[in-house]
């Protein structure tokens, strides 16, 4: 009898072992699959994010460009209508002191210091009101915007190449690649220098 | 034994519960040994960066701990980035047990008994930056394994000011009225060895050093490279020789205890056994540790080309900046000096009206500066350059590691299985040797030789 109940008490482990051990081995493997999808995952991620910094790039850059230019134009036409109404104020001073008394010579000298003293007050006002907003503070920040953006660019690039590398490690290593093998988790290509039209660096042009 | 007598043995159950014991066991000594061997040879393998040249990735950085807002350490009350102390107790109590003496009875006795408990401890760590000599790298300690420098250490009694000042004001049950005070700490200005993985801030465009789940280490240290790769040796074989010990002295405990004949054969078996699933173990860390080192080599060749791209964008773009400015400042200049020389002419009562607006206008229109973008452009290029430069050594440093570690026994045995060998050394071209033509007069020509020389 106690024979018997030992040899069903057996029976019983002996099936235990034979359903749990394969089980675990799934289970096992199932983990594997799921890593390895979540580090593929992370590097098409990666790559989507070298994409976000050089759309912000090439959305951000020309529009520094354009305000930077826009800064100079401006500077340069303030200084243009300074010197506009400071050549119209000689002409006018030149008019006044050749016809003394003529009340039309006066009215246009005072007509054109009003006018040159305007100008002046704007040249002055876009110096002095808005001292860092000069072009050339412009210019500095867009070099210091166009070595950030870069710097940005190369960090995602660098970001990508090491979820890669680590996708690549994971699915070489044992067991993995077992998993790897039979489910097509193929190698990964890390960065490479060619690329696309999109991909260039905008023109920077101040012709 | 016939196997329906094992089977007939009623302690059948705790026979199978002890056999998946020993596989456990097994498999954790194996795992603790094998695992620190691996964390020794990603030491070794991977090289030093330098702060200037760390680039997203698993990264070893060595250093000074730099904080402009440090901690106050709890005990020793030392400036530092890291803290952890812990105050303990002394107790001795009378303890009741029960016994079976030799004639069988169940008898009482009672005996003194002694310990430390811990009343008190914390620790506290800030985010700190790590020193060398190209810069600054800023690390995040939270979840890093911390090797810290023993700052304060002192027993005392109750009548001594630490005792109550540093700990709580109740004692334990049964206290002796001693106290220890322990505290470690990574002080201020201490050298440190840092591995980890690196990301890019959230605040500015740096990278900094933090806890990523998906690394295989992350290490704060005030020991040296060459302290912890020993330190992990020593586990290799110290978890070994505990495992062998356990498996191959286990059968040979339980004969001793129950008096049966030594089983020599089942301890030489236990043993094998052990061995057997370590090496085998060991076997699959080598080979997975060349393949991680062979991919580490390939990215470090990669990251180069990365630096290369960014000076091939980015530095015609900031020569194009400083020749805009340049042109525009021409061109203000003519009409600024002429406004500035009208102050000295006089024509009239029109000049007596402009005159002072005019010289306000010397002052607030200065020199129009041209130099501060091309210091700009210049510090660029030189940090763009320091970037690829350190971005090469890197390679270097690592094909060099990649070399040894191809050449050694044992690893030397695995090429075939690992498709490893030799790599080369990044070399200069010959035109790169030449000393660089620097013209300022023609700011073009610069230009083309700053782009033509990437490789």
């Amino acid at each position: 009898m106690e024979l018997i109940l030992a040899q069903v008490e057996g029976l019983w482990i002996f099936l235990g072992v034979l359903i749990l051990v394969p089980l675990a081995i799934i289970f096992y493997a199932i983990s594997i699959y799921n890593s390895l999808v979540a580090y593929r995952n992370g590097y098409e991620n990666a790559f989507s994010q070298i994409d976000v910094q050089l759309t912000r790039r090439y959305d951000l850059i020309p529009n520094l460009v354009e305000t930077a230019k826009g800064y100079m134009k401006h500077e340069r036409e303030t200084l243009e209508a300074v010197i506009e109404a400071r050549n119209q104020a000689v002409t006018a001073g030149k008019n006044a002191a050749a016809a003394p008394g003529d009340p039309k010579a006066m009215q246009a000298l005072m007509g054109a210091e009003a006018v040159l003293t305007s100008t002046m007050g704007k040249l002055f006002a876009l110096a002095e009101a808005y001292p860092d907003l000069k072009a050339n503070e412009n210019m500095l920040s867009l070099q210091n915007e166009l070595t950030s953006t870069e710097d940005k660019v190369s960090y995602s690039r660098e970001g990508f190449n090491n979820a890669v590398t680590r996708y690549n490690i994971k699915r070489e290593s044992f067991p993995d690649n077992v998993i790897a093998g039979m489910y097509k988790f193929g190698p990964a290509e890390l960065f490479e220098l060619d690329a696309p039209e999109q991909r260039e660096a905008p023109k920077v042009s101040f012709s | 034994m016939r196997l329906s007598s094992i089977l007939a043995n009623s302690d059948l159950l705790p026979l199978a519960g002890a056999a998946v014991g020993a596989i456990l066991l097994l498999i954790l000594f194996a795992e603790l040994s094998v695992r620190a061997r691996r964390k020794q040879r990603l030491i070794d393998d991977i090289p030093t960066c330098k702060t200037a040249g760390v680039f997203i990735g698993l990264v070893e950085v060595k250093g000074t701990a730099e904080s402009e807002q440090p901690l106050t350490s709890f005990l020793a009350e030392q400036a530092c980035v890291h803290f952890s102390y812990r105050v303990t107790e002394e107790w001795r109590r009378m303890v009741t047990e029960t016994y079976t003496d030799s004639e069988g009875r169940t008898q009482t006795r009672t005996r003194m008994q002694t310990g430390w408990d811990t009343v008190a401890h914390g620790s506290e760590s800030t985010e700190f930056y790590l020193q060398d000599d190209t810069g600054l790298l800023q690390i995040q300690p939270s979840g890093a394994e911390i090797d810290a420098a023993r700052i304060f250490s002192r027993t005392c009694g109750g009548s001594d000011p630490l005792y109550y000042g540093k700990g709580p004001s109740n004692s334990v049950y049964g206290s002796t009225g001693k106290r220890r005070f322990v505290e470690n700490a990574i002080p201020l200005h201490r050298n440190i060895y840092v591995m980890g993985a690196s990301r890019l801030r959230k605040d500015v465009v740096a990278p900094e050093i933090a806890k990523d789940p998906q690394a295989p280490l992350f290490l704060i240290s005030v020991k040296s490279e060459e302290q912890k790769s020993s330190g992990y040796q020593f586990r290799f074989w110290g978890w070994y020789i505990v495992g062998l010990v356990i498996f191959a002295g286990a059968p040979l405990g339980f004969a001793v205890s129950s008096d049966r004949p030594l089983p020599w054969l089942i301890c030489l078996l236990g043993g094998l056994i052990f061995s057997g699933y370590w090496s085998a173990r060991w076997v699959v860390m080598v080979y997975n540790s060349l393949l991680a080192l062979k991919n580490r080599v390939e990215q470090a060749w990669k990251n180069v080309d990365v630096q290369l791209k960014r000076r091939h964008d980015l530095i015609p773009r900031l020569v194009e900046v400083v020749q805009g400015y340049k042109q525009h400042e021409a061109e203000l200049h003519e009409h600024l000096v002429m406004l500035r020389n009208e102050a000295q002419i006089a024509i009239g009562d029109a000049a007596t009206a402009c005159t002072p607006t005019v010289m306000a206008l010397k002052e607030a229109y200065p020199d129009l500066e041209a130099n501060t973008l091309f210091q700009n452009l210049q510090d660029e290029l030189t940090r763009t350059e320091q970037k690829i430069a350190l971005a090469r050594g890197y390679y270097n440093d690592i094909v060099g590691e990649n070399n040894e570690r191809v050449e050694r026994i044992p690893d030397r045995f695995f090429r075939g299985l690992a498709r490893m060998g030799r790599r080369k050394y990044y070399e200069a071209q010959n035109f790169e040797r030449a000393p660089i033509k620097v013209d300022l007069v023609n700011v073009e020509e610069s230009t083309e030789e700053t782009t033509s020389s990437e490789a």
